[in-house]
């Protein structure tokens, strides 16, 4: 009897605690500071509605051009985050869908190949001035480049890597270094080598390119003389087809997703490995694993060191828009753990971005499809992480415009006591869900009367010449991004 | 009688006009149905089966109808050389150790097979024999090659790559290699066709100009004429060429029937592109072409033009044919493309969005007559 009393009296008491729980993993999904928070479906303009924002490049100037898919791809356009407002870029000349893209050290953009048609490339190479918003073409590679990767070399120039020439099946295997002195590309014939489309470059400690997949026998491209491949490591889980990479910090990189053998209807995997190309011998370890199996998503650096992952599909298939993942997910290096964030309204998957803005949100768009299978439309969704709702942001009162490698300069800041850390995370150029330029580092500093002195990287193979997004952080919560040029 | 004759002239002129008229318009109905019948019936169309998954990209086949090309992961990833043939199962052939991508590119009326496979440093070419892969001699100041093209005696030509730069090469039978050369110091060069004398075509590039060339052992290398830039894709046995030739609408399918004259095939209706892959001893040339609705397989004779091969084949077979890339000595052509396309949709989404990234089938299509 004492006992059914005892039952009966905790009975509400339980149901109390059981609405109480409930509430609070409610408020904690709705509680910016914990999930963060997307905007509204934002539309953008674009000549044809069917056609989708495929390029994202964060320009020095703070605004974003953006390339749509198909014959939108000859009219770039250009968006600013301050006013919201769309203006037409100047034209290029051709159809820039499909290209590569990265930035120079002056802040151009060179971008590389284009879209004949569907697997059929232009050869062409051309230089955006990101200042004067115009278009001077360059030199032509050796042949048509459809899905090449871009990246800054320690000297300025670019490599320029894969891409299809005038069929699926017709690959560019000839590495070339643009070269930004006369224009022209150096061919590294002692380097040819089958990659995939898109291929995950980044520029490595050692000053060599690290190609990291999503083909699993990543390889060292030394891309002094003629060049020359070496093998690193074989990843872990194999063929990453259509996953994401970035390098996190100097020298270390993680892939993400990803996988599964498409046309048999494998799903794909939530599995994540990073490398450590610092060490003597790298080699590709598992981390903690997404909440959610992904592809064709996108991974963006954040301000405090984390990694967002927003968009993708965890179903089979190559787009399956059947199966999107609307939440996005973050990566603490630090703790290895994910945490699951707030969801986006869109599916975002088959050539959608994701980009990293000054302000500390990140802008995504894009993707061929929304989750019902029809065009997605030139839409866009701004995230903002939790850090942005955790208290007063720590503000840069200032900066210098340009560095040079090694230096000690003075951000001033009225925040001097309760600055905890200092990165800068360099301007992002996204496409395909793989950023070609974006990488971050954190900055050593002391606190100084007047602001922080902070010690910018010794060299240019940690961060090659160009522009910077500068963050001051107080307990993770980052100020406004300045903008800096380095080289 | 003869107002009777009036009469019946009158009805009969009436008469037969409309009659005339009537019949006229069943024989153009019949004539338009009949050719429209021809027209689509022209080839049958048979999928064939590949491995790794069954996406596939052809590259040649041989008079047996034996294709060879790559298969795996659509879009750039997971893929290998296969070997397939018509009521068999694709087979997926071996590969360099240390490599992660390889394939076919050409298969010679013996079953042999020559394409390329990477190593862990390079793309290397190779020759498949009986099932076992052997990587082609390389010469010195060389690290990597591709064997593009197969003539019936064992020769392979394709290009060599290293320090010295990069040049076009043939391989003997016996696996000797040799050097085409260049026309011009610090030119890149590759071999893309050999016929059964062992005359090469292919192409040279000067800072990202290419231009279309034949070899032939009494001559040597030689710039075909077309255009600002040109390319050369495949050559039959009688010496003729076909490829690219741009002009100042872009790319077009070109044909050179002797080294002195070049011949712009044109494009497909709505299309700013065409290129041309290959072209057997009877002047049939297939290749690809943009349209309006994106890439589309061609054929091309001296009698018809360039017709879509997709107005060629039954309608209610729900296969797109993006590309033809071979054709055989029995008029046999080779060609991808999507299957279950739905032109319902809307164009915007659907338009080559699975031929832009999805999965591709391969084709063999046969002529019906």
């Amino acid at each position: 009897m004492q006992s059914d009393r005892l039952a009966g009296a905790r009975s509400p008491l339980l149901f109390l605690c059981f609405i109480a729980l409930l509430s609070a993993l409610a408020f904690a999904q709705t509680d910016p500071a914990v999930s963060g928070q997307w905007s509204a479906v934002v539309q953008w303009s674009t000549p044809s509605p069917g056609w989708v924002p495929t390029h994202a490049i964060l320009l020095p100037t703070g605004k974003v051009l953006y390339v749509s898919s198909y014959t939108d791809g000859a009219k770039p356009k250009i968006w600013n985050p301050a006013t919201g407002a769309i203006t037409p870029a100047a034209l290029p000349g051709y159809d820039l869908f499909c290209m590569g893209h990265a930035l120079l050290a002056n802040g151009s953009v060179l971008m590389t190949g284009g879209h004949v048609a569907d697997y059929v490339g232009y050869a062409h190479s051309t230089v955006y001035d990101s200042f004067a918003n115009t278009f001077t073409r360059k030199a032509d590679m050796n042949a048509g480049r459809w899905y090449p990767t871009n990246t800054t070399l320690s000297n300025g120039d670019v490599l320029v890597v894969s891409g299809t020439k005038t069929s699926s099946s017709d690959y560019n295997n000839l590495p070339q270094v643009f070269q930004t002195s006369t224009g022209t590309f150096r061919s590294l014939t002692n380097a040819v080598l089958r990659l995939q489309l898109y291929p995950f470059m980044f520029l490595a400690p050692n000053g060599k390119v690290f190609l990291a997949g999503w083909q699993p026998d990543t390889r060292y491209l030394d891309t002094a003389g003629t060049g020359l491949w070496t093998k690193v490591a074989n990843t872990n889980f194999g063929w990453r087809n259509y996953g994401s990479a970035v390098m996190y910090q100097t020298g270390k990189i993680l892939i993400i997703g990803g996988g599964g053998n498409v046309a048999g209807g494998a799903l794909p995997t939530r599995t994540a490995e990073v490398i450590d190309l610092n060490s003597a011998s790298p080699v590709w370890k598992y981390v903690a694993s997404m909440a959610f199996p992904r592809r064709q998503q996108n991974a963006t650096l954040l301000p405090d060191g984390k990694v967002l992952v927003t968009g993708g599909s965890s179903g089979s298939g190559f787009d399956n828009w059947h199966s999107p993942v609307y939440a996005a997910e973050m990566w603490d290096p630090a703790t290895n753990t994910w945490k699951t964030l707030a969801r986006a309204a869109n599916y975002r998957g088959y050539h959608s971005f994701a980009l990293l803005l000054p302000d500390g949100r990140v802008l995504t768009g894009g993707g061929q499809v929304n989750a019902a299978g029809q065009a997605n439309g030139a839409n866009i969704q701004i995230y903002s992480p939790p850090y942005l709702f955790k208290g007063a942001r720590p503000t840069i009162s200032s900066f210098p415009a340009s560095v040079t490698y090694g230096s000690t300069k003075l951000i001033g800041t009225p925040d001097v006591s309760s600055i905890t850390s200092v990165s800068w995370v360099r301007l992002g150029a996204v496409t395909h869900s793989f950023d070609q330029n974006q990488r971050f580092t954190t900055l050593k500093f002391t606190r100084v009367s007047g602001g922080v002195s902070v010690v910018f990287p010794a060299n240019s193979k940690i961060s090659p010449p160009g522009h910077y997004m500068l963050f001051i952080l107080k307990s993770g919560i980052p100020s406004v991004g300045k903008i800096i040029r380095i080289g | 009688m003869g107002a009777e004759l009036r009469f019946a002239d009158g009805m009969n002129k009436g008469t037969k006009l409309a009659q005339q008229s009537l019949g006229m318009l069943v024989a153009l109905a019949i004539l338009a149905l009949s050719l429209g019948a021809a027209a689509e019936d022209r080839y049958k169309v048979v999928r064939i089966p590949v491995n790794h998954g069954d996406t596939g990209l052809p590259r040649a086949l041989n008079i047996y109808g034996q294709v060879v090309g790559s298969s795996g992961e659509p879009h750039g990833g997971d893929s290998a050389a296969f070997f397939a043939q018509r009521g068999g199962r694709g087979l997926r052939l071996a590969t360099l150790a240390g490599g992660d991508y390889s394939e076919g590119f050409a298969i010679n009326d013996l079953g042999d097979v020559v394409g390329s496979s990477n190593t862990s440093s390079s793309v290397r070419a190779v020759r498949w024999r009986n099932g076992a892969v052997t990587t082609l001699a390389m010469p010195p100041k060389y690290s990597g090659s591709e064997a593009l093209s197969l003539n019936d005696s064992g020769t392979a030509a394709g290009y060599v790559s290293g320090i010295a730069g990069m040049h076009a090469a043939k391989w003997a039978s016996d696996g000797t290699v040799q050097l085409l050369g260049n026309l011009e110091r610090g030119q890149s060069s590759q071999a893309a066709a050999i016929d059964y004398a062992g005359d090469v075509a292919g192409w040279v590039e000067t800072n990202g100009v290419t231009r279309a060339f034949l070899w032939t052992a009494a001559t040597g290398m030689s710039l075909l004429p077309g255009g600002a830039s040109s390319k050369a894709n495949g050559m039959n046995d009688l010496r003729q060429v076909v490829g690219s030739c741009a002009g100042v609408e872009g790319d077009r399918a070109c044909l050179w029937t002797s080294p002195a004259t070049s011949e712009n095939l044109g494009t497909l209706p709505g299309g700013d592109h065409g290129e041309a892959f290959d072209i057997n001893n009877a002047g049939t040339v297939v290749g690809a072409a943009g349209t309006s609705m994106g890439l589309r397989a061609f054929v091309w004779t001296r009698s018809e033009g360039m017709l879509d091969l997709n107005s060629l084949i039954p309608p209610s077979s729900g296969i797109i044919l993006s590309a033809a890339v071979a054709i055989n000595e029995r008029g046999e052509i080779l060609a991808y493309g999507e299957v279950n396309h739905d032109l319902e949709q809307d164009r915007n989404v659907d338009m080559d969005h699975g031929v832009h990234a999805g999965p591709t089938f391969v084709f063999l299509l046969t002529p019906t007559r």
